[in-house]
This record gives C-alpha cells, structure tokens and sequence, in this order.
C-alpha cells in the first residue's frame, strides 16, 4: 500500500487517493515500476564499475608504487625490485594490469596483502562479521531509539521531555564516538568492570555451550556498541523529530485528528510514515559514517573488525589491504545506498515517477 | 516491595556479584622468587607476522618477540649484553684448534681467530626441534647459507623487504660450514669477508680493513635458526615449490601451514589453535623439551587491548606488563598512582633528529649552518611539551644519551639565539629580498599537489607521526631566527629516497651497536644491495634509507672504518668518542630529543629487564619480552 493509499483512509479529505486505475492500467504501473528498478540497479551498476576503476587508478597514478613505497626504503636490489614488480604485475601495461584486475575481481580475488602475506579476501572475510556486527546492530538500535524518540517527542512537542530530549542529543551529537566510547570503557569496564575491557570474545576460552559463547560475545559488544550507537542516534533523532513535526501541521493531519481516529494510528500510520522518508535517505548515506565511526570504536575496544584492519594497513601501507577494504566498504555503501533508493522508490510513489 | 525497588535491587546485587568476580579473576598471585609462573599476559600488537620469514625487520617490536619465542638463534643477550644460547660457552666445549692459535673467546662464548676471520661455535647436545627432531650443525649452515641466497638476488616472494639488521649486515659473512675439524660434527665455522670484500660507496677501494667486529653480535645473535628438514631440499614432504633460495622449499613460506611455519627449537610452542595472525592474538605454551629445561614462565599469552588502553588493561588485571607512551606524561617517579607496579626504565632511545642533506650544497654544507640550528632550537622545551618532561635533549654526537659508548664532555649546544643568529650572518643566510624572512634555497614538493604555504623556501619534512613537532621547530626557526622555511609531512613519506635537505625523523640515536655511527653518517658507506647508484627519479639512495646525506670528513669517515674492525674494545671505544666529538663539531644532524622508554610490569612474576641494544632482530629495543627471562626467571645468566 502506498503512502498516497494510506491517505486515502481519511476519506476523501485533502490528499485523496485517485479513483482506482483501470484494469489497464495495472500492467502498465507494473512496467513503470520495472523500469525504475531497472534504472536503479543499472545506476549503481555504472557507480561500481567507475568505484572499482578508481580504486584500481588512484594507487597507479601516484609516481610510486606499491614496490617503492614498501620496499624502496628498506634496503632492495633494483632486481629485487624488478622481481616484485612482475610478482604484483606492475610491470605490464595499464590496460593490461586493468583486465586482470577485473578477472580477479570476478573470480573474488583481491590480491595479497604486502605487509601480512595473506590473502586480502580471507583478512576481511575473516573481520567483516565482527564489523556488520557492530556497526549493523548499532545502525539497528540507533534507528530504531531515534526514530521512536523522534516520533514521539514531536507528537508531544514543547513538553519539558521534548526539550530534556532535543538538548541531550544536541550534545551526544558533538560528542565524538571515540569520546564517548573512552568514557564509556573507563566507567563501565575499569572503574565499575561490569563489561569486558577489549576484544570481540574472551581470548583462548573453551566455551561450555553456546550461550555461553553468545553470551561471552554479547557482553564483549555492549560498550561498543553502545558507543556507537550513542553517536549515530543524536543526527537521526533531530531529524526525525522535524520532519514529524512538519508531517504533522499537514491538513491530512488535521483531517486526521477531526475524525477521531485513535492517536497510536495517526502517529505511526499516517504521520510517521511519511515523516520517515528523509530518514531512510539518510540512512543510506549513514552507512558510509558508521564504518568511519567504528574506525575509533574498533580502535580503542580492540574490536576485530575490518576498520580496525584497515588502520592497521594504513599504518603498514598496505596497498593491497588498503584497496581491497576500500572496494568493499565503498562497494557495501553503494548497494546500502540502492536499497535505499529502491526502497524509496516502493514508498514515495513521486519517485517511481 | 515495589517493582522499582525489586529493580534497583536486583542490579545493585549484579553490580556487587560483578565486582566480587573481577576481584577473583586475578590469575597471578604473588609468588615466591623462583617459583614458576603460570601465565604471563601482554598486549597483542598486528603486524609482519610472527614466522621468521616474515617478522624480521618488522616495524612491530612485538611480533618479533614472539618469533623469539618459538625461534632460537645461535647467541643471545641478557641483561649484561651477549650470552651463549644454542652454542656451549668456549670454556666447556669447543676442542677444535682455534685456540691452540691464539684465538680469543667472543662475548657470546664462541671463538674468533686472531685474524678475526673465523668463528666457531660448538652447538649444545640435546637441542631438539618443537617436532623432536634434533638440531643439528646442519640446520645453522642451512639457515645462513638461505640468508646468504636472498640476498644475493634469490629475493623471495611473501617476504617482506630485507631491512632487517641481520639482512643487511649478512653481507659480511663469507661462508659458513660445518667444522670438518670436529669429530661430533656439531661445530660450525663461520668465515667472513677479509678486507678486500668491502667496497666503498665512492669506487672499487676498501673501506673497511679487515672483518667486520660486531659480526656476533648482530647477526649471530639476531638471524633465527630454521629447520633443514622443514625448509631444505631434503624437504620433499609439502615441497611443492621448489626453487626458493639455494635451492630450498622456501619460496613462499608465509603461506605454509602454522604447524610448518612456526615449527623451531624456541623455549614457547604457538598454540596455533587459537591464533589470530591479522591481530596477533596468541598463546605459547612452554617447550616441555626444551634444552634449558622446563621454562620458568609455562605460558605467555598476548591478548587484544585497544589503543591507548594499556594502563587500564594493567589496572584491570587484564595483562600482566606494558610500555608506558612518551605522551602520556607518566614518568618513572609518577608512577606511584600504580600501586603494586614494578617501573623498568629503558635507557633515553626514542629519539626525534634533523638530519641534513649536504650534497644540497649552501648552506646545508656549512657547519655554520648546521650548528645555528642547533643552537636556535629550545631543546628543553621540546622535551617538556612532547615527551611530558621523561627524557632528555639529545646528545650531539649521534649516539643515545644512554648509549654506554657515550663520549664525554660532548658540546650541548644549549638554547642560544644570539650565537645561531651570527653564525647565520657570519656565512650570508640574510634576507635579501626585504620579506623579513633569511633566504633559503627554494624547494618543491616533488609530483606532489599540496606544498606548504610560503614562498618556496627550504623545507623540513617528516613522516606524519612527527607532523606536529615538525611545525613546532619550524615555527621557532621561523621566529627567532627568521629563516624561509616550512613544514611539509607528505603521506607516504617521500623522504625514504633522500629528496630532501632537512628532514625531521625519529628512531635516529638508537641505543645499540655504537656502529650505527658509521652506517648513519659516513659518506662511504655501502652494501651489497646499495651500491650508491641513483637508480630512482628522486636521486641517489643508500641503505639505510633515512640517513645524513654527503657528510664526507675524512677523519670521521677514516675512523668510522676503523672501529668496524677493531676488535680490542678500548681501542674501540677511543675511536667513537673522537667520532663523536667530530660530529658535535659538524652537525650533520641534531638530535632534538631522547625520550626515556618506560615499561611497568606486575610484580612478584619474573624479574623484568630491558635488555640494552634490544634482543634479536629488534634494533630499536623497544621491549622487555625477552625470552631469556622468561626461561631463566633470572636477569642473567
């Protein structure tokens, strides 16, 4: 049902849902809605064939390769070089060097990394759970918190808990997460250690069952996640919030509230759901920021995770590492970002048109 | 009771029962001096890996600690400096002839000849691998005869660059066999390169005059004996790719099975169950056949901590020993608020340089110059403000404040703007375009974008790490003594192929091997792997890399030979002391600081120490996980 149906249950008022189609017309909504997928997949489709060409470009457009910055300095025969060179496959033309990187892409190959030897695709196989662990539960509780809050602060603005609400998010929003996850880890893990300090799991422990493993890891992923969580929720409140409030001055509302019908269905059904759009757009891009805020948040719990892998190339210049956690963060954002868009799509009917 | 209160209650009982568990998960209890240790616990730190074919030279002082740990290398160090490891100390063992000529016992406890070519080294009986196989003579000859392929050009892919002290200083060894002079067939002979296997950077002639004098020291006690029968080519088991270096089964050992990889004669075994090689999480459990007997420490393990969680993972119970950073403004003497801590000071290393390139020309090459700098630069200052008052200016002659071959009465070129200014105007850097600034010859910033505000004049680079010290220094040369110059810390640090005129760098005046001054500062220096050609578009490049450019004193560079080849240590040492003390006058670098390494550690467990010029490949020393402790339980012996 589409938001433009669901004001149809105000019957008739401002905002009236149009006459049902004719039978005709079903079909040909149906290839409408084809085509906007279509446009949509084949959009993002061109973005991750220009990310991965950037991706493979920008480390060769330097003067100075993956061979100079890694073993120029320590002390290596021009042969050697030469060596590493034919190893990586820097010594082929460009185009050439750009058709076996894309094999390797399809058969999922990212190369090796330079400084640890393994290969790149095992590393942030092995990191990316712990990663969409944290940031997924953290994207998913911060969601769901600022979205609760924000719908219901804005239905009861002006209230002292409004106000208490606005001004403590305001501040949690300028709080940075390795801040928060700093006092957050001294408070709950040192002064009053009800949470483990670091780390994803308690390291060598042979776990009796497996709760009690889901449950060494949970307690490892409270603060965290919580840190995290803390960060991203002040943004999306705020906004969730104004655009509440600005549903809920629509005349459809007014209408809404006229006829009596029950507040609990007014607030989520009808006003809520149409406040949600810029949030879900939000969220797509969010998803690029989560994974910059669990950098610091993985950094200082220790966390496992493919941002904290990726500090760690950098600091080692690692440029296999470096790009294949580029490709797949950037990639992983593009498709969070087309899932946002189709689901968009399915919601606002303005943008299937 | 009301629901509220019922739930205040609950979680103040959890809270209670919480606290009362993490009071009872203390693992070490204070022992009794000498008693065995259960476990030990410190940080894990990721990196080059921990197998010998990937640790060494590793920027992570940790990873290479724990190759130590399950690999042994012919010597050793304590507390007191070299110590025999693998090898029978020459007094017990070692019946072969060297003595009968006048040869003299090494630090270590093998024998050198009096011509200081050969070395000889009796293995100790009952040396077995982690798999019960026993280590032979062979297994060494193996080892170095495979060190001596790489670098002849067998570079083998999956290792990383052969940086490490021991890759670069195995040019000096000749040969190395099995002494066909000892029956048992246990005693390796090591031959080095006479004088005339020393070219120099400048020609065909020979710096040095004869056998290169640390040779034990750093190469014996620093390249990690690898089994033959793992990696030699008697290996046919798993040997899939033949063609590594003299004609072994190493071409790609880093992505061998652990149990392959890992497999050495150390005190510790990987567990390799639970280890992570991305993190480095691990644990080693002690060689219950170890040669030395049962180690005194029965397991070390190394667990995550997050960054810049140290003292609290210390104050959790959650590791057992730690380094303290420079920036954290903890001194020795503040470290009372760690009740129950034990402080190990390590000596003044952590050190931050200006290096010069003097084939730049004016006015790099004038000592005026050179000296203005140091005298216009608060030192003091710089030690208080970014290493919080723990350490110390660093000393003019190029070695470590803390350096035992410290030279006396060396100048210190204290704070005095007056005298930089004159020295400045005693050789023409004035200002002569009326902007107010001294002019300085311009330069760019390579292919690079982004260049530092200003008009192009000279400029100080460093890596990112010592950014902000760089725009500090460069702020007060700018201001008192009013030179054009600007701070620039490109990423990645372009300065490892000497295109630069003034450099900012660290890890300069290291603690160790006094005869870093020759391979930092003398303009003869070479390898074979550097042979002083300008192969690269950013001009000439020698080994190591990060180095003072051009600083050709004859006298200093006459001497820096000589002391590589003096084997009488109180010749020696006049030798350094005059080196430094020509280097206090020139100023090829000046050292900003030394900051003083810190570690505190639980007490009651094992007498920790910081072993001197740092332990294997680890030059820098930058740690106190030295596995003769641990075994031991001693600080020496």
């Amino acid at each position: 049902m589409s938001v433009t149906e669901d004001h149809g249950l105000l019957g008739g008022g401002v905002d009236a849902p149009p006459a049902d189609p004719p039978a005709t017309a079903v079909p040909h909504r149906r290839r409408r809605g084809t085509r906007v997928v279509a446009g949509i997949l084949l959009r993002h489709g061109v973005l991750l064939f220009a990310l991965v060409t950037l991706i493979f470009l920008l480390p060769r457009l330097v003067p100075l390769d993956t061979v100079d910055i890694n073993a120029g300095g320590g002390g290596i025969t021009p042969e050697e070089k030469a060596q590493l060179r034919r190893h990586y496959g820097l010594d082929k033309p460009l185009v050439e060097q750009y058709g076996l990187y894309l094999g390797r892409l399809v058969r999922g190959d990212l190369g090796q990394s330079s400084s640890m030897h393994r290969p790149v695709r095992t590393m942030l196989g092995q990191r990316l759970p712990w990663t969409l662990l944290i940031s997924g539960l953290a994207l998913v509780l911060a969601s769901a918190v600022s979205y609760m809050a924000g719908v219901a602060v804005a239905w009861r603005r002006g209230t002292r808990r409004d106000r208490l609400l606005t001004g403590t998010m305001a501040t949690l929003g300028v709080i940075p997460e390795y801040a928060t996850g700093f006092v957050l880890l001294v408070v709950f893990a040192v002064l009053v250690p009800i949470f483990p300090l670091s780390g994803a799991r308690t390291p060598f422990t042979d776990y009796s069952s497996v709760f009690a493993e889901i449950a060494d890891v949970a307690s490892h992923l409270a603060l965290p996640v919580a840190a995290l969580t803390i960060a991203l929720m002040s943004g999306k409140f705020l906004l969730m919030r104004n655009s509440m409030i600005a549903v809920l001055g629509q005349d459809y509302m007014v209408a809404a509230r006229a006829k009596g019908l029950p507040e609990r269905r007014m607030k989520y059904r009808h006003a809520s759901r149409n406040a949600v759009l810029p949030f879900l757009t939000v969220l797509g891009f969010e998803i690029g920021f989560v994974v910059g805020g669990s950098l610091f948040v993985e950094s200082i719990f220790a966390y496992p995770g493919v941002a904290a892998l990726l500090g760690d190339a950098f600091a080692l210049r690692d440029y296999p590492l470096i790009e294949g956690g580029f490709l797949l963060l950037s990639g992983s954002v593009l498709v969070a970002n087309m899932v946002v868009e189709l689901v968009y799509a399915r919601l606002d009917p303005r943008a299937r048109s | 009771m009301s629901l509220q209160h019922a739930v205040r209650m609950t979680a103040t009982l959890v809270l209670l029962a919480a606290l009362v568990a993490a009071c009872q998960t203390s693992r070490i209890d204070p022992t009794a001096s000498g008693d065995p240790v259960a476990e030990l616990r410190f940080q894990a730190s990721g990196g080059w890996g921990i197998s010998p074919f990937s640790a060494n030279g590793s920027p992570n002082p940790v990873g290479t600690s724990m190759m130590t740990f399950m690999f042994d290398t012919l010597t050793w160090r304590d507390a007191n400096g070299p110590i025999p490891w693998l090898n029978v100390p020459s007094d017990e063992g070692d019946e072969g002839d060297g003595a009968a000529e006048g040869s003299r016992r090494t630090a270590a406890g093998g024998r050198v000849s009096a011509d200081g070519l050969q070395y000889r080294y009796q293995l100790r009986p009952g040396v077995r691998w982690h798999d019960g196989q026993p280590l032979t003579a062979q297994d060494v000859v193996f080892t170095f005869e495979y060190m001596k392929a790489r670098k002849a050009g067998g570079f083998s892919i999956g290792f990383p660059p052969p940086g490490g002290p021991q890759s670069r200083f195995i040019d000096y060894l000749a040969s190395v066999r099995v002494d066909p002079d000892d029956a048992s067939g246990q005693t390796v002979l090591f031959t080095l390169h006479d004088a005339t296997a020393h070219p120099c950077a400048s020609g065909d002639e020979s710096c040095l005059l004869g056998p290169w004098v640390p040779f034990e020291d750093l190469v014996l006690g620093a390249v990690p004996v690898i089994p033959r029968h793992v990696w030699g080519p008697e290996a046919t088991t798993n040997c899939h790719e033949k063609g590594g270096p003299g004609n072994t089964c190493v071409s790609d050992p880093v992505n061998n099975p652990p149990d392959r990889q890992y497999l050495g004669s150390g005190p510790y075994v990987l567990d390799t169950s639970t280890f992570d090689p991305s993190t480095l999480v691990a644990q080693f459990n002690a060689n219950t056949d170890y040669f030395r007997g049962l180690p005194h420490v029965r397991k070390i393990s190394f667990v995550p901590v997050g960054e810049g969680q140290n003292l609290n993972a210390l104050k959790t119970g959650l590791i057992d020993g730690s380094s303290v950073g420079g920036g954290s403004g903890i001194t020795a003497d503040t470290l009372g608020s760690f009740e129950g801590f034990v402080p190990v000071r390590g000596g003044l290393a952590d050190d931050r340089s200006i290096l010069f390139n003097l084939t730049r020309g004016f006015p790099f090459d004038r000592k005026e110059f050179r000296q203005a700098i140091a005298y216009g630069i608060d030192r003091l200052a710089l030690v208080k403000a970014f290493v919080g008052g723990r350490g110390a200016p660093g000393s003019s002659g190029g070695l470590s404040p803390s350096s035992p071959e410290l030279a006396p009465d060396l100048p210190s070129y204290d704070l005095d703007l007056a005298r930089a200014n004159g020295l400045l105007d005693s050789i023409g850097v004035v200002d002569s375009d009326g902007d107010g600034l001294r002019n300085l010859p311009g330069e760019g910033c390579g292919f690079l974008p982004s260049c530092p505000e200003g008009k192009g004049g000279t400029k100080l680079w460093s890596d990112s790490s010592s950014q902000r010290l760089t725009e500090v220094v460069v702020e007060s040369l700018r201001k008192d003594l009013r030179l054009d110059i600007a701070a620039f810390s490109p990423d990645p640090p372009l300065f490892t192929f000497g295109d630069y005129s003034m450099g900012l760098f660290a890890g300069q005046n290291l603690p160790g091997e006094p005869d870093q001054l020759r391979t930092r500062f003398s303009d003869r220096i070479t390898s074979q792997s550097f042979p002083g050609k300008c192969d690269t578009p950013f001009g000439c490049h020698k080994n190591p890399p990060v180095m003072v450019f051009g600083y050709a004193n004859p006298e200093f560079m006459d001497l820096a030979d000589q002391q590589a080849v003096d084997a009488n240590p109180v010749s020696r040492l006049e030798k350094l002391h005059r080196m430094q003390h020509l280097i206090a006058e020139d100023v090829p670098a000046v050292s900003l600081y030394a900051a003083e390494r810190l570690f505190i550690h639980r007490p009651a467990t094992v007498p920790f120490y910081f072993t001197p010029g740092g332990v294997g490949a680890d030059p820098q020393g930058g740690t106190t996980l030295n596995k003769h402790v641990f075994v031991t339980g001693q600080r020496t012996g």
